[in-house]
C-alpha cells in the first residue's frame, strides 16, 4: 500500500545495493546516458548505457524512431519502458536512422542484458559527426560523471 | 523496503507459485484495547466490529464524516483487545483522527516501532512457515489471527496478505529488530525469495487490491470505489453513514474497474480512458509479469463499466486498444488463494 513508482527509478540507489556499471572506452557518451560508436566518418551505433539498462530495471518495451527518419542531437529518438517506469532516449547525434534493432521488438531484454553489443538501438547517418563528437563524453568523463550522481 | 532484491519479475512469480517474503515493518501497528474498544472501532468504520470474532480480522475503511476514505485498514480481534494495520504514511493522520472520536475511553496503543512485521506469501507459504516455526497452519482460515510465544518470541500470525495468494503476515512483538532478522532469514533458507517494493506492486495489482493515495483517497466513497462489500447495511450509527447509505441507495455515478491491454503500452496513473470521448482515468498501472501485457486499475463511469467492454487508453498521445475486466487479472483456477490446490 506504498507510493507508486512511475519515475523514481533514482529511488534504487538508497536501497543499499551495489550495483557495478560497465563503461567501455571506445564509446562517447551523452549526459541522459546513451552512448555512441563511431563505425565510420558518417555511420553511428546508438543504445542505452549499463547503468541506465540497471536503472530502468527489466525493460519490456521498446519503441524507436522509424528507419529514415531524421533525428537531431539531444532529441528524442524513442522511449525505453520497463515495469516502472518510462524513460525518453535522446540521440547522441543528428541526420538519419538508417537501421532499427528490430530483435527488441521480441526481445526487449536484450537491452538489460547486452546494452553495448546485442541490445543496440539504432544506427545513424550522421550529418555532422565532427562537430557533435566534440558535445559528447569521453569513457573517463562518463564514469565520473556518474559517480557523483 | 528495495525495489527489489533480484529482481522485479522473478519475486513477483516466485510469489504466484511458490514463495516470496517481504520486510512490511513500515505498516503501521495499532493496539486498541479498553471497555469501549469493540464500540469505538465499530463507530469508526461503516464494517460490522461488534460481530467480529476473536481470532479473526476483516478488511474495511476509516472514513470521514463525509464518507471520504481516510485510510484502508485491517482490523484483528485477539480476545479482548484489537490489532489494526494501517499504512505507514496514513499512520500520524489515522492516530490523530481515532484520538479525536475516542470518546469510548479506548485506550490506542502505537507499537509500530515497537514490533517488526514480515509477509510470507505464495502457494508454499504455510510449508515453509512449517519448517520454519514448527507450527502446523495449513488449516487456518483465511483472516483468521493466532498468537504463539515461540522460541523465537511473540508472534502474531494471520493468514491475510497484499498480493492475492495465500499467505501470512506475522508480527513479531520486540523492539529488537534482530529478533525480525533472524526469523527473516531463517525464513529464506526454509526456501523463500526475498522480496521488494516493486512486486509488492505488481502483485497487489495483478489481484486487484487498492493502493491508498493512489486508487483510494479522501474525496471517494467506499460506494464510489467499489468497496460497498465492506460497508454493513445493517448498521446503526458510525462515521460517514449519512452519505454512505444515501449513495448506497442510488446507483454508484462511477466505479473502479480493471484494464487490460489489447495493445502495446503500459497504462501508468493518469493516463485517460477513451471510448470515443473520455470516460475515466487510470489509477495504478504496471506491467504485469504474469501475463506479459500492461494492466491497471482506474474509474471509468458506471455505463462503461461492463467487463469486456473495449476501450483506448491515451500512452502519451497515442490511442491503445484495451478492455474492461473484472480483477484480479490471472487465472483463479491456477493462481491466488481460491486456486485448486497444488498436491
Amino acid at each position: 500500500m506504498e507510493a507508486n513508482q512511475e519515475g523514481l527509478i533514482t529511488l534504487q540507489m538508497s536501497s543499499g545495493q551495489a550495483l557495478k556499471y560497465e563503461v567501455r572506452d571506445d564509446l562517447l557518451y551523452t549526459k541522459e546516458h546513451e552512448w555512441a560508436k563511431i563505425l565510420n566518418e558518417t555511420r553511428v551505433l546508438v543504445g542505452i548505457t549499463d547503468y541506465a539498462a540497471k536503472l530502468l530495471h527489466e525493460v519490456v518495451y521498446v519503441s524507436l524512431a522509424i528507419v529514415n527518419s531524421e533525428v537531431n542531437h539531444m532529441q528524442s529518438l524513442g522511449t525505453v519502458e520497463s515495469v516502472k517506469a518510462v524513460s525518453d532516449i535522446f540521440s547522441p547525434i543528428s541526420g538519419k536512422v538508417v537501421k532499427i534493432n528490430e530483435k527488441l521488438a521480441t526481445h526487449p531484454e536484450l537491452v538489460n542484458n547486452s546494452p553495448y553489443d546485442v541490445g543496440w538501438l539504432v544506427e545513424i547517418d550522421a550529418k555532422n559527426l565532427l562537430a557533435e563528437k566534440g558535445k559528447l563524453m569521453s569513457a573517463k568523463e562518463y564514469s565520473s560523471f556518474i559517480e557523483k550522481l | 523496503m528495495p525495489l527489489w532484491y533480484s529482481g522485479i519479475s522473478a519475486e513477483h512469480l516466485a510469489v504466484r507459485n511458490s514463495c516470496g517474503i517481504f520486510d512490511i515493518s513500515h505498516m503501521g501497528r495499532l493496539i486498541v484495547e479498553g471497555n469501549g474498544a469493540t464500540e469505538f472501532l465499530d463507530y469508526l468504520v461503516p464494517s460490522n466490529v461488534l460481530g467480529l470474532h476473536g481470532g479473526k480480522g476483516l478488511y474495511t475503511v476509516l472514513c470521514n464524516e463525509s464518507g471520504g476514505i481516510i485510510d484502508d485498514i485491517i482490523i484483528y480481534r485477539l480476545g479482548d483487545k484489537f490489532l489494526v494495520v494501517v499504512n505507514a504514511a496514513n499512520l500520524d493522520k489515522d492516530l490523530q483522527w481515532m484520538s479525536s472520536k475516542n470518546n469510548f475511553n479506548a485506550r490506542i496503543t502505537d507499537i509500530t516501532t515497537k514490533s517488526s512485521m514480515l509477509a510470507v506469501q505464495g502457494p508454499d507459504a504455510s510449508t515453509v512457515l512449517q519448517k520454519t516455526l514448527g507450527i502446523e497452519l495449513s488449516t487456518m482460515a483465511r483472516f483468521n489471527i493466532i498468537e504463539q510465544n515461540l522460541q523465537i518470541g511473540n508472534l502474531l500470525i494471520a493468514r491475510t496478505g497484499y498480493t492475492g495468494e495465500d499467505g501470512f503476515e506475522l508480527v513479531i512483538n520486540s523492539d529488537r529488530p534482530e529478533k525480525a532478522l533472524a526469523l527473516w532469514n531463517k525464513i529464506i533458507s526454509a526456501d523463500s525469495l526475498p522480496c521488494g517494493l516493486g512486486a509488492r506492486d505488481t502483485l497487489r495489482l495483478e489481484a486487484g487490491l487498492c493502493l491508498y493515495g493512489q486508487d483510494l483517497n479522501d474525496k471517494i466513497t467506499p460506494v464510489g470505489a467499489s468497496l460497498s462489500w465492506v460497508v454493513s447495511k445493517a448498521k446503526g450509527k458510525y462515521v460517514g453513514k449519512q452519505v454512505i447509505d444515501s449513495q448506497m441507495k442510488s446507483k454508484a455515478m462511477v466505479s473502479r474497474v480493471g484494464i487490460e491491454m489489447i495493445g502495446e503500452g503500459i497504462p501508468r496513473k493518469d493516463h485517460g480512458i477513451y471510448r470515443g470521448s473520455k470516460i475515466g482515468e487510470i489509477t495504478s498501472g504496471t506491467f504485469s509479469p504474469l501475463l506479459k501485457k500492461g494492466i491497471a486499475v482506474g474509474y471509468v463511469s458506471s455505463e462503461h463499466s461492463s467487463a469486456g467492454l473495449e476501450v483506448e487508453i491515451d500512452i502519451r498521445g497515442r490511442r491503445v486498444p484495451a478492455k474492461v475486466v473484472k480483477p484480479p487479472f490471472y487465472d483463479q483456477t491456477l493462481y491466488g488463494w481460491k486456486r485448486i490446490k497444488k498436491d
